[in-house]
């Protein structure tokens, strides 16, 4: 864990969802633009082909290929331009408002290059006027209601500028078929109302929808970023209330044990040996109360947990479970139980995980193996990868669990007589945490148990790779 | 002998430990809040301080009186061992130990939990004031 990931959690300051969704949507907004860029390619790519097909004779009709070929120039050096503005606005970090600036001169310079491409298909003629709407439509998702519609009505201008001309004389009327059609229409005032307040209906129509669309998304948007920020909101409380629980259970048994100590080490004077093991049984007592307490406390908090509040990466199973066994042996030493780690021999494998929560996993699994061992046995730890999947089993050969109840051991406080008798100071709540801990990792938990032979537990995971 | 600084809210571990720490030939004063730190503690003139974490005011209160201490000149130098009730491996997202101590985070020399064995913690204040740790 990093420094400033562990001060973090302490102080509780985990970062405001506000500036990572203000992050995400200038991203998106990056994105959109170099798409914007990748289509504009495109489009003078397809330009470009037309222009040559035409020169080639492939193209029907009367179409002046020239504009064909000075729109293709025209939008690859824009796109050329364009290019170097956008990475200067993507660094050192993503000016947002930069790249709204650049994508309405990208849409007018797109509006000229379409002006053109209309007149040079004959205006009413192409369908080339559509792809107005596409720009209409994108204007509508980055830009305000007042912007987009005023691009809207730019590009509805672009869209019948050719065509007012022509019908002014301003340019010489081109038509790319042999139909008397085009002509009528520029002589026909009710038929160039028709196309202008036509186009217009179909442009703002498509804005008005697409706007209105666009609108309850973002406001959807916003409220969830609002519950998503109370939900960050309540899980810090939630952690500052359960450290705080925390601190006020184990604090009046802390001040208790240290007086058991004062005692137990005659700072108080000498006590009577009767005394003195009363004393001594008060500390073991409040060292289980205390224990019990944090099991309770940090078994709550896993079950209050759900995979988004998990910070998960890849961890090396293998060598966590060579850390655990080492542990372990320490704690079996003295009971004269050796762990024995054959995972050890295995390949890295990596799972998708919290260390620490795999961690509190296998070392429940380990010391309960050792607790409910006898003397003089082996404690094993084994790791086998099958396909993608790997799985690791705790077994040992101690007390073993009664069948009737091998279904209750995952259940709180439950626990079976003969481990009662075995190992009198369990919590019950070891298990419980196992198994949240592998939900919250996807695990599957299989057990197997013969009383008075032992039991063994394999926990089973996907592995992934060490650098996802 | 030293004297020591206990900073802590709690009478009974304020008595415990001063019981141990005077068994020991320590000297004890007493502060059971972190406030006006800086002129208390230049007024005690501690060897060394032991610092409770959590205050009923405020739950970081220790760790900002760490701070505070180690932001001044005159006081930095003296020892501080942070002591607290929350388990060093807590598991709980806010659990911390020794490896978190560093200047900005937990600017002290060291990090006991709290109930401490008398032995732990005599030996620990006794390597906290040895000379050469102090000139370091």
């Amino acid at each position: 864990m990093t420094e400033k990931a562990r001060h973090s959690t302490l102080s509780f300051d985990w970062g405001v969802s506000t500036s990572y969704s203000a992050d995400l949507r200038a991203r998106e907004l990056a994105d959109r633009v170099w798409w914007f860029i990748t289509m504009r390619w495109i489009a003078a790519g397809v330009c470009t082909a037309f222009g040559v097909a035409d020169l080639a004779g492939l193209v029907p009709g009367h179409i002046p290929v020239a504009y064909f070929l000075v729109a293709a120039v025209f939008l690859a050096a824009g796109n050329v331009l364009y290019c170097r503005i956008t990475k200067s606005l993507l660094e050192p970090e993503i000016d947002r408002a930069g790249l709204r600036i650049l994508l309405i001169f990208e849409m007018i310079g797109d509006f000229v290059a379409l002006s053109l491409l209309t007149y040079a298909t004959g205006t009413i003629q192409t369908p080339l006027p559509m792809f107005f709407i596409l720009h209409v439509v994108l204007a509508t998702l980055f830009f305000s209601r007042r912007t987009s519609l005023v691009i809207t009505i730019g590009a509805w201008l672009g869209g019948v500028m050719p065509l007012i001309l022509e019908w002014l004389g301003v340019l010489p009327m081109i038509s790319i078929f042999d139909s008397p059609f085009k002509p009528f229409v520029l002589k026909e005032p009710a038929a160039m109302a028709g196309y202008v307040f036509g186009f217009a209906a179909c442009l703002f129509v498509s804005w008005y929808l697409v706007s209105e669309i666009t609108t309850s998304l973002k406001l959807r948007e916003s409220q969830l970023e609002d519950a998503y920020g109370m939900l960050s909101r309540l899980d810090r409380e939630k952690s500052q209330a359960t450290l705080r629980a925390t601190h006020e259970l184990k604090a009046p048994f802390a001040a208790i044990k240290s007086y058991v100590y004062t005692l137990r080490d005659g700072y108080c004077g000498p006590l009577p040996e009767k005394a003195q093991s009363v004393v001594t049984r008060i500390g073991e007592r409040c060292d289980r109360l205390m224990e019990k307490i944090t099991a309770i406390i940090h078994l709550s908090n896993l079950k209050t947990l759900v995979l988004t509040d998990m910070h998960f990466s890849p961890v090396n199973l293998t060598k966590l479970i060579a850390d655990e066994a080492a542990e372990a042996a320490l704690l079996a030493e003295p009971q004269n139980i050796r762990v024995v780690n054959h995972a050890a021999d295995e390949a890295e494998v990596y799972v998708l995980g919290s260390a620490e929560y795999l961690h509190t996993l296998f070392s429940n699994l380990t010391r309960n193996a050792i607790d409910y061992s006898t003397p003089g046995v082996d404690v094993e730890i084994t790791m086998r990868i099958k396909a993608r999947r790997v799985s690791v089993r705790v077994r040992d050969h101690g007390i073993g669990i009664p069948n009737e109840n091998l279904g209750k051991i995952f259940d709180e406080h439950f626990r079976s007589n003969n481990a009662v008798a075995h190992h009198p100071n369990g919590t019950g709540l070891g298990l419980p945490m196992v198994k949240e801990i592998a939900r919250l990792h996807g695990a599957v938990i299989q057990v197997s148990s013969e009383l008075g032979k032992g039991s063994h537990f394999t926990v089973s995971f996907d592995s992934v790779e060490p650098n996802i | 002998m030293a004297k020591i600084l206990i900073i802590d809210d709690d009478q009974d571990i304020i008595d415990s430990l001063t019981m141990i720490l005077e068994g020991n030939g320590h000297q004890v004063q007493v502060k059971t809040d972190t406030d006006n730190l800086v002129a208390s503690v230049s007024e005690v003139g501690p060897d060394l301080i032991i610092l409770d974490i959590m205050f009923p005011e405020d739950p970081q209160a220790g760790f900002v009186a760490a701070r505070e201490l180690n932001k001044n000149a005159k006081l930095k130098n003296i020892p501080v061992l942070l002591l607290s009730a929350v388990n060093q491996r807590s598991n709980m997202a806010f659990g911390f130990s020794d490896a978190d101590i560093s200047p900005d985070f937990m600017p002290v020399e060291a990090f006991i939990e709290k109930p401490v064995e008398p032995d732990v913690l005599i030996r620990k204040i006794a390597e906290m004031l040895e000379p050469t740790r102090s000139v370091n």
